[in-house]
């Protein structure tokens, strides 16, 4: 078995932007998770989304205040948690349009 | 949030002519304010206030699709339409494909909830293989209406 493959990492957040997970901040969760080697998901409520496609992020509506899983699985799977659950906790608040 | 909500049915369009990111915009704005939607002082407020949205990050979503929009104080509902460009425009999306499909949202400065329910319901239907293709391939607005209605009445299952 591939160990690399069975690091898993995950992650509680809740979004403080005003207005929610929108198209900006969508492409930036996508962007940035693209950038490990790792496979991220989202996740609100009963709904796992692949956090590299914007159009799945948009897709779960997700208002202010909500609370998000994050789910890493690989070799950065720590490194891909951590990076996207500061971005939507401590960076996105920041961006309005 | 349905299609039928926030899509001005008359404005669109099945042949954007455009080939450039501008120019897609410029032409999408025009059908707006050609179908009575917009005031035609505010067309070139509302384009560049667009464009300057595009400077923040592409709003290239993926699959051929784009969403270009902007808040503007001259709308007091959310107000949208869609065009397909049968070549494709380079809107420097994430995924490097060139856009087909548009869906153009102008919102009212307070009501972030209905821009957020407008993208969701797009992007849920997007998310449907057949729904992306048929509107792809579209030949006239009265196609595209349709799979919008159809979108609507949940017939792509997407729910």
């Amino acid at each position: 078995m591939d160990e690399k493959a069975e690091k898993k990492a995950t992650r509680t957040v809740t979004v403080r932007s005003r207005q929610g997970l929108h198209a900006r901040p969508a492409s930036l969760i996508a962007r940035l998770s693209r950038s490990f080697d790792a496979k991220v998901y989202l996740v609100r409520d009963r709904e796992r989304v692949d956090a590299t496609d914007v159009i799945h992020i948009l897709a779960l509506g997700i208002m202010p205040e909500q609370e998000l899983r994050l789910e890493a699985v690989g070799a950065q799977a720590e490194e891909a948690a951590d990076a996207i659950a500061r971005l939507i906790a401590e960076e996105l608040p920041k961006i309005e349009d | 949030m349905k299609f039928a909500d926030f899509i001005a049915r008359e404005s669109i369009s099945a042949s954007l002519r455009a080939v450039d990111k501008e120019g897609a915009i410029r032409e999408m704005v025009q059908s707006l304010l050609d179908a009575g939607r917009i005031d035609a002082a505010q067309y070139e407020s509302i384009v560049k206030a667009i464009l300057k949205r595009e400077e923040l990050g592409s709003t290239g979503i993926g699959r051929g699709v784009a969403v270009p929009h902007t808040k503007h104080a001259s709308v007091d509902q959310l107000v949208g339409t869609v065009a397909i460009s049968a070549d494709g425009v380079d809107f420097a999306s994430l995924d490097g494909e060139m856009v087909h499909v548009f869906f153009l949202l102008i919102s009212p400065m307070d009501r972030p909830g209905d821009h957020l329910r407008a993208l969701e319901n797009i992007s849920r239907q997007l998310r449907n293989d057949t729904f992306c293709r048929f509107l792809k391939n579209a030949k006239n607005s009265a196609e595209i209406q349709q799979l919008l209605d159809e979108a609507d009445n949940n017939q792509f299952g997407s729910y």
